[in-house]
């Protein structure tokens, strides 16, 4: 096997003085090297917080201050111990001073990996950004993944993630919204045949989408948490725990301690970053999260390109100025909105391939049949599925709420019911005989639904399962670490005993 | 995660080794001898320098594992130290060993895609590489899951049309209500559960192509140079290993997995002449999964669906291929070898109504006739009461005419009953021929959502476990995972 060999491996040797200055050399210059390099803007302040900066940042001083107290306490040990003439306490000196000399180096190489993570970006190391699938969408948002540094790439994705959610979330209110509108609609028939709710059969479905509810919103929470955690993070890893630990490594009584400190801290504020930022090439490569369709769905309408091609394009004739991404996107203005009875306007209900005529849409055969992105989202389809649509829900307004409202005047109410009692009678042999006039709008909520339900399974993976083993691995990260550094620390023992 | 110790590492026989690159050895041999067509010959060029250049990185941290054991040889030569040069010459050895791994990556895959396709695809000549497959399957999952949700609901919306009602039947001036749902009940629960399992089956099917997609793109660029600059450096050795680990493993086996998937399910739903066939109780799959249907998907591009591949539910505006007036979908259809039928695959209630017997289509008739009969009555019992009584008696002065009025009330008692009867007769009779698409539903959830991701899991997982332990030396405890999860 490979690893055997492993066993005739010795142990690190101890390196000598001169080995020391050079190592010591060698990280003060790498150190200093990437400090020089091109300033950038973090994301945030938080963020901000964890660069190192040469003549500055808070945790460098503190941590620089860290070990001079450390020093200082061992020179008074050294001094304390050539009073008492004890040879144990300058040994014990010795060998701390050794060890603060270590730290001193790990200092150098921990700015050194600061600077190279806030300063390096996919384009410093070679990756060319453009050829991600999902470029252009990004660069719409304003978001360059090659010229954002690997710290804030973390950072970027979260904010990213949780706008995607928060668009499927408002996408999938508005399509359970619609759904539960159509299937309500009741045809009233009168007493002697009852009524019927010719879209209930779209119910099972209904209550799929009440449950994607439970797991986007279990993503979307997961996504904030990690927000939060994320400058949690920031706030407290480098500028808190790091000169912490170092002062508390310098120090012998709490060396252990103060070195489970530091790995915790490098492993919040370095390794958890570069995790997301994985996550992000993830997102950008395999995902593809163009919005467009999300978009689609919130305004529950299609896009189109441009003030004059959405008016020859947009059955309603009108269209949706977005600028809320910071571009700006055309999307026609829906056939019927949410809670807004059909009115008589034939703009809003016509299909594209039918035009308003004589107070009705009329069908043209000369145009070819309409695909999404061209006739709404929810008035697209089959051809009659605007008439079906119409008819269910002009049936429901007549007969039902009519009836109800003229109830008064017996005349009225009873060859409502007689009237209705015929209708329903000759909408349900219409269905039996053409059921072609009922697919096309079943068709369309349940392809919607579908493509909700693919979104929102993407966005699960991404906000809860992927976190979930990136968890697991980030404990056994800081596990390995501080075990290397000194104490380990198991972050599932401390959860279990809370 | 990893457990690595002396004991462990001492696991693997010292023999595995050998035997592990002498197979290797006989495999490339016959590869190399193995009579191919230069389609294949060209697909599988085009697969080695898509590996090639997804590992660049790879290569480039084997050179800095290189340059960093020179540099340790250097220091041990002018500090005199032994141990450092020990050091150097493990990092070196680790090096050359990752390179021969990252090497002789291309090869492998090649190998093991060429014998998966003579085993599980019939040697049939695939359309591009070997993770193309896997997603052409998954896509075709999709267009199956999809599709019979779409059926499924069809079927509701009838049940909701037609049965779910309540009549109220009219006996000497009370009303008796009859609720026809009752007997649609059976049948709305299993459609019910129809669309759960379909909604969950789209769910498991998108999450696999999810992970497809990563496996085949982050895991070569990123898990394998981190691999490498890992297994530089003794302590972190069994890191490195197993991250090398995920990332040849998994990108060896994940398409491997999905040719056994086709293979699988074409042997349950098409399965050879002499053995049983189970075709009949699959509902939609028998349709979906023959082999001529696969073979199509596979190795034609004229199946829109699949040469959309996953992003037929991506933000795309191909994605109207699914929302296109359905005879389109039909067309669609066809043209990834489906057989529709004259009517057309959606067109279910037609297909339904041709499979009814002749008594059931006289019960539907039945029932139309007497729901017609019941709107008439009801409609001149309104006229009766708008109109004078004089009026209407003049109306029913004929000899007809009178009996006609004189029985109004019987005749709608007898309309609504006979009516009320046969549709529940219709219920009873729609779950009946409508039990295999039913059934169907979960069938192929069982198949295409539990036992196969379960399967392809398990595979998956067991490959990179195993690769890490016998082929790289460090275990990975999968029970240590478990709990921490």
């Amino acid at each position: 096997m490979i690893q055997h060999r492993n066993e005739q491996v010795p142990h690190p040797p101890q390196p000598t003085r001169f080995a020391w200055a050079l190592l010591s050399i060698l990280a003060i210059s790498l150190a200093l090297a990437h400090g020089q390099q091109q300033p950038f803007t973090p994301i945030s302040q938080e963020q901000q917080g964890v660069c190192p900066s040469v003549f500055g940042g808070d945790w460098v001083v503190f941590s620089l201050g860290g070990i001079a107290i450390g020093i200082i306490a061992y020179a008074l040990l050294y001094m304390i111990g050539s009073i008492l003439n004890r040879p144990q306490v300058k040994g014990l000196v010795r060998s701390g001073l050794a060890d603060i000399a270590g730290l001193f180096i790990f200092l150098m190489v921990v700015i050194a990996l600061g600077n190279v993570m806030c300063s390096a970006t996919f384009s410093t190391i070679g990756v060319d950004s453009k050829t991600f699938a999902s470029y252009n969408f990004l660069a719409s948002k304003g978001i360059d993944p090659g010229n954002i540094p690997l710290l804030s790439l973390g950072e970027a994705y979260l904010n990213l993630l949780y706008y995607l959610g928060e668009k499927l979330y408002k996408s999938l209110i508005i399509q359970l919204v619609y759904a539960s509108a159509i299937t309500s609609v009741k045809v009233s028939a009168g007493s002697m045949v009852g009524e019927i709710q010719p879209l209930s059969g779209l119910e099972p479905l209904l209550n799929m989408g009440n449950m994607f509810f439970a797991s986007l919103a279990l993503a979307l929470m997961s996504v904030s948490a990690q927000m939060y955690l994320l400058k949690f993070f920031a706030l407290t890893g480098m500028p808190l725990f790091f000169p912490l630990g170092v002062l508390m490594r310098a120090l012998p009584p709490t060396r252990s301690f103060g070195a489970a400190l530091i790995g915790l801290a490098v492993a919040m504020s370095f390794f958890y970053p570069l995790i997301l930022a994985y996550n992000f090439i993830i997102l950008v490569t395999a995902i593809n999260p163009d919005d467009a369709m999300l978009n689609s769905l919130l305004y529950n309408s299609p896009m189109c390109n441009g003030p004059q091609d959405c008016l020859d394009t947009c059955n309603s004739g009108a269209y949706i100025t977005d600028t809320s991404d910071g571009g700006t996107r055309y999307f026609c203005a829906p056939c019927i909105l949410v809670g807004t009875p059909p009115g008589n306007d034939g703009s809003l209900c016509c299909q594209k391939t039918s035009k308003f005529k004589n107070g009705v849409c009329e069908m043209d055969d000369s145009i070819p049949p309409e695909k999404l992105g061209s006739g709404g989202i929810i008035a697209k389809g089959a051809k009659p599925e605007g008439y079906g649509l119409t008819y269910f829900i002009g049936a429901s307004v007549i007969f039902t709420v009519g009836a109800k409202i003229l109830d008064n005047i017996p005349i009225v109410s009873k060859l409502a019911n007689a009237v209705s009692a015929t209708l329903i009678v000759l909408m349900q042999i219409g269905l039996v005989v053409a059921y072609k006039l009922g697919l096309g709008i079943i068709m369309n909520p349940v392809a919607v639904m579908a493509i909700i339900l693919v979104f929102n399974s993407n966005f699960f993976f991404l906000g809860f399962i992927l976190p979930m083993i990136e968890f697991v691995i980030m404990v056994e990260f800081v596990r390995t670490l501080t075990g290397s550094l000194g104490e380990p620390i198991d972050i599932i023992q401390l959860l279990k005993v809370i | 995660m990893m457990q690595a110790s002396k004991e462990n590492t001492s696991i693997c026989p010292s023999g595995m080794k050998q035997l592990f690159l002498a197979v290797l050895v006989v495999i490339a041999f016959a590869n190399l001898v193995y009579p191919v067509s230069s389609e294949d010959l060209q697909r599988r060029a085009g697969e080695m320098a898509d590996i090639l250049q997804k590992s660049t990185l790879a290569y480039v941290a084997v050179a800095i594992a290189i340059l960093l054991a020179a540099l340790m040889y250097m220091g041990s030569s002018i500090f005199n130290d032994a141990r450092l040069l020990a050091y150097s010459k493990e990092t070196l050895y680790q090096a050359i060993v990752s390179l021969v791994l990252i090497a002789s990556l291309p090869a492998i895959y090649v190998i093991i895609s060429q014998i998966c396709i003579e085993l599980f695809l019939d040697g049939m000549p695939v359309n591009g590489s070997m993770f193309d497959v896997a997603s052409a399957y998954l896509a075709w999952n999709n267009v199956y899951f999809f599709t019979h949700l779409l059926i499924i609901t069809v079927l509701n919306v009838g049940i909701a049309s037609l049965i779910n009602q309540q009549y109220s039947i009219p006996i000497m001036g009370v009303f008796a209500t009859v609720n026809l749902v009752s007997f649609a009940k059976p049948l709305m629960f299993a459609v019910g559960t129809g669309v759960t399992l379909l909604s969950t089956s789209l769910f498991i099917n998108s999450f696999q192509i999810m992970l497809l997609d990563l496996i085949k793109n982050s895991l070569l660029p990123i898990f394998l140079p981190l691999g490498v600059v890992l297994r530089a450096f003794p302590p972190t050795l069994n890191a490195g290993n197993v991250l090398l680990a995920i990332a040849i493993g998994a990108y060896i086996i994940a398409p491997a997995i999905y040719a056994f998937n086709i293979y699988l399910v074409t042997e349950i739903v098409d399965p050879p002449a002499g053995k049983t066939s189970y075709a009949e109780h699959l509902g939609l799959m028998s349709l979906f999964y023959r082999s001529n249907v696969m073979r199509t998907i596979l190795t034609e591009s004229s199946c829109p669906y699949v040469k959309m591949g996953a992003s037929m539910f991506r933000p795309s505006s191909d994605y109207a291929v699914f929302v296109t007036p359905h005879e389109s979908f039909d067309d669609n259809l066809k043209d990834c070898g489906i057989d529709v039928g004259e009517k057309g695959l959606l067109d279910m209630t037609a297909d339904i109504a041709s499979r009814m017997p002749t008594w059931a289509k006289v019960i539907l008739g039945v029932d139309l006739g007497a729901r017609s009969i019941s709107a008439v009555v009801t409609g001149a019992n309104s006229v009766k009461s708008l109109m004078k009584q004089t009026t209407w008696d003049k109306l029913c002065s004929g000899k007809i005419a009178a009996k006609i009025c004189k029985s109004l009330g019987i005749i709608g008692f007898v309309s609504a009953t006979i009516s009320s009867i046969s549709t529940a007769a219709l219920a009873v009779s729609l779950f009946y021929y409508s039990f295999d698409l039913v059934v169907g539903t979960a069938i192929s959830f069982v198949i295409l959502s539990a036992i196969i991701p379960f399967l392809n899991f398990t595979i998956l997982v067991i490959f990179i476990r195993d690769f890490s332990q016998y082929i790289l030396g460090t275990p990975i405890s999968l029970g240590h995972l478990v709990r921490l999860i």
